[in-house]
Order: structure tokens, then sequence, then C-alpha cells
């Protein structure tokens, strides 16, 4: 258990530019900021619970059954916060709507609670969850400021659904929507938005590695000092 | 750390998995199943019943808002919301596949208004569910769209609170404008449009004029059934 398993789903393994799983429900809703916080955070919460309870319950269950358990215990989790923020932040879930439910069936769920939780312990668990979970809200958040900004002209939009009546001076009008650039708003917007956000971070960590190896060779010759990490 | 995993590793239930036959093996199985269902159906009918009534109020305030918008204060004085009956599906006028509600707004006890859910099928993004507000005495109150999947930035000036021109509904009736003004200016009516969306605009104009006539052949039903 490391801060690694916190950061790691912020850049190296981020969910939605490296694994790329459960992406479709996630774009559809990235139409906007808010949306697509509100989302994020919501998966992020179901993320880190699931992979704390499989944890917590690794030894509990036999492995010919695990799949069932974990798609249960994803089940019950979602069911709660959706439950809960039909309660308690009722405009937000209005309008997440169906993708909100449609949490359970986010592969990258099922894929964490496998892949990691049902082998680490419940500590490491929780904090990759929570490290995915952010790193797939940060990545929808910039797909949805992108669309947004494109699509209706503001940025912001609705936040009075998520902070109350008074958060609604903070919605920024760049400009008005007669202008602007509808298909960002439409499904199609968001898988283009989102494969140039990739493509900007491949081409990131290949500069970066360019450059460690560059500076690797230079060090070399004096063979002395640390090697570059 | 060594001392803690020996401990824990006893209790693993995967460890004993070898020592049992197969039948053992496909009881346990079912057991743990059965264990993890029930606590869960447990976990979940406690969060329901402790946040349903949270819900049903909010679900309420949702509709007041959009009463609130459409049925002036002065028309009623009972609770609408609490004086409603369901209607079948009707795919002639409504254009419902399901069962709606209607809410019946009365005055010192008598009908005043209805507000009546509606369907126009043919937006441009598949169908727009509006609510309707009727006067008893057939006129068009108000008007609000519920869902709809117009495109962002084209059809969507439908919603009250991107355009205002959803308000060209109010005090319209069957008896203000004839058959043939139930159209967009376009195709020969009387309702202003949006340009280059002209087909979302159609499809709430026909939806609103289809719902006048439901309730023009409905009214004395609408009112008299208790729920």
């Amino acid at each position: 258990m490391s801060l690694e398993s916190l950061t790691r789903g912020l850049w190296r393994e981020n969910a939605a530019t490296v694994q790329m799983l459960g992406l479709c429900p996630m774009l559809a809703i990235s139409n906007t900021v808010v949306n697509a916080i509100c989302m994020g955070l919501a998966t992020t919460l179901v993320l880190a619970l699931s992979n704390l309870s499989v944890s917590l319950l690794r030894k509990q269950v036999p492995h010919e059954i695990r799949i069932p358990v974990f798609v249960l215990l994803i089940a019950v989790l979602v069911t709660i916060i959706q439950l809960l923020m039909n309660a308690y932040a009722h405009p937000v879930y209005v309008v997440l709507g169906i993708f909100v439910p449609l949490i359970v069936t986010n592969c990258l769920l099922l894929g964490r609670a496998e892949a990691y939780a049902s082998r680490h312990t419940p500590g490491a668990a929780l904090l990759d969850g929570v490290g995915m979970g952010l790193g797939l809200t940060l990545v929808l958040a910039l797909v949805g400021a992108v669309r947004e900004l494109l699509g209706s002209g503001t940025l912001l939009a609705n936040i009075d659904l998520a902070l109350g009546p008074n958060a609604k001076q903070w919605v920024w009008h760049l400009f008005p929507s007669k202008f602007a650039f509808p298909i960002a708003a439409l499904p199609a917007g968001g898988f283009i938005v989102l494969a140039l956000l990739i493509a900007l971070k491949n081409a990131l960590d290949a500069r970066r590695e360019r450059g460690a190896r560059h500076a690797l060779i230079s060090d070399a010759p004096s063979l002395s000092g640390s090697a570059p990490a | 750390m060594n001392t803690s995993e020996r401990s824990t590793k006893v209790n693993d239930v995967n460890e004993t998995t070898a020592q049992l036959g197969a039948p053992q093996r496909g009881r346990r199985d079912a057991l743990i199943l059965f264990l993890f269902a029930a606590i869960g159906t447990a976990v979940l009918s406690f969060i329901f019943s402790l946040t349903e009534e949270t819900i049903i109020q909010r679900e309420d305030e949702e509709k007041l808002l959009i009463v609130n918008q459409i049925l002036p204060h002065e028309v009623y004085d009972n609770r609408v919301l609490r004086d409603w009956i369901k209607i079948p599906p009707d795919a002639a006028l409504l254009k419902t596949n399901e069962v709606t509600k209607v809410y019946r707004a009365r005055k010192g006890g008598q009908p005043s208004a209805v507000l009546l859910e509606a369907v126009g099928p043919n937006g441009y993004g598949g169908k727009i569910r509006l609510i309707l507000a009727i006067a008893a005495d057939g006129e068009l109150l108000g008007t609000r769209v519920l869902a709809h999947n117009e495109t962002v930035g084209w059809g969507d000036y439908i919603e009250a609170h991107k355009n205002k021109w959803i308000n060209i509904f109010s005090h319209t009736s069957l008896e203000r404008y004839k058959s043939k003004d139930w159209q967009v200016k376009k195709d020969g009516g009387r309702f202003d449009y949006v340009t280059r969306s002209t087909i979302s605009a159609r499809a709430v104009v026909a939806a609103a004029h289809r719902a006048l006539q439901y309730y023009e052949q409905n009214k004395a039903k609408l009112f008299e059934q208790q729920h």
C-alpha cells in the first residue's frame, strides 16, 4: 500500500486514456463540465466502495463464484448511491437520469474488483479506487469542458443544480449559442474530443521518454551519480 | 506482517476448497451466494425505506416547479399534486404508450384546469414529452417540455429556460385558433418557429393541438373520476 496506488490512476494507468474502460455511458453524459464531474464523482464513490468491500470480503468469496458476488456488490452499491442521489441531490439525479443506474455496467468497476481489489489489502484497494475514479473524473471534466465550450459557448452551465441557486452566477457565457459548433455536444463530439486528449497524453509521454533517454545517454560517459528515474 | 498473514490465511475460504468434494463445494458456494444476495437485499430495502419519503417529496417539488410555471395561482385552491387520476395510453391524440397521470385543479370545489401529459412523436430526435395546463373552458394556459432529444443548440429552444418560444401557447384554444392555424407559419399556421429547426416546433405545435382535442372529447371524464 503506497501513494502509487492512488496516483497511477491519474496518469500512467488512467481509466479513460490508457485502460479505456467503461467509456460509452461516460462519453454520453460528458456534454457539459458539470454533468461530467457529477457523473465522475458518483462513479468514483461507487468504485472506491466496491474496491473496499471486494477487498474486505476477498477471503470469504470462493474463487468459482467471485464474479456473481462482485456484480451483486456493485449493483447494491450503485442502487444505494442512486437512492441517496435521488433523495438528497435530486436536480443532479434528474439531469444524469439513466446514466446513474448504468454505472453498474461500467466495466471499470468489475475490472478493478477482479484485477486489483480481490488481490490486495483494503487500504490499497480503496486508494486504487479513489485514484482510478479521480483520473476518470479529470478526463471526463476536460472532455466536458471542451464539448460544452464548443457545443454551446458556455462553461459550468447547470452548476446551480449541483450547488444551489447561488452558484448560477458562476456560469460563463463565452459566446452566444448560435455561433456554437453543435457536433461537439453530440455523442460523436465526445469520441472526437476524447481521441484528441488521448493523442495529447501519448505525445506528452513520448516526449518525456525521449527526454529521459537523451538524459541517460548524455549522463552515461561520466558514470557518476544516480541514474535518472 | 508474517504472523498476520498466517492468521488471515486460516480464514481464507479458498484455502479449504481443495479439501472438499464437488457436491460439498457446490452447496457451500450456493450458500455463500445466497447469503450475499440476502444481505444485499436487506441493505437495499433498509436504504429504500430510509429515502422513500424524501424522494416522493423531491419529485413533488420538481413537479410543483413546473406546475407553478404553467398554472396561475389564482386558478386553483386545491392540492393539485394530490388530485390526480391515471388515464390509459392514447395512441390517437396524446400519442402516449403508457399510463399517464392527469392532475386536476379546482377552485371552490369547481373544476378549473387539468394538467395533461402528451407526446409529440415526430421531433427531430424522436419523442418530445410535454405537459399542458388546460383551463376548464378549453383555453391552453401554458405548456412545458418534460423531456426531449432535440439537438443541443438547434432544436432545444423548445425548453423554457433556453428560450421564450414555448410561451406562444399561452391563451390559445381550439376556439381562437382554427384547425389550419395549428401549424408553424412556414406551413401556413400561426405559430412562430426558429429557422433551421422547424421540425422541433412542428412536433410541439401538433402535439399541443392534439392534446386540446383530447381534452375537448374527454373533459367530463377527466374531472369526474376518482383516483
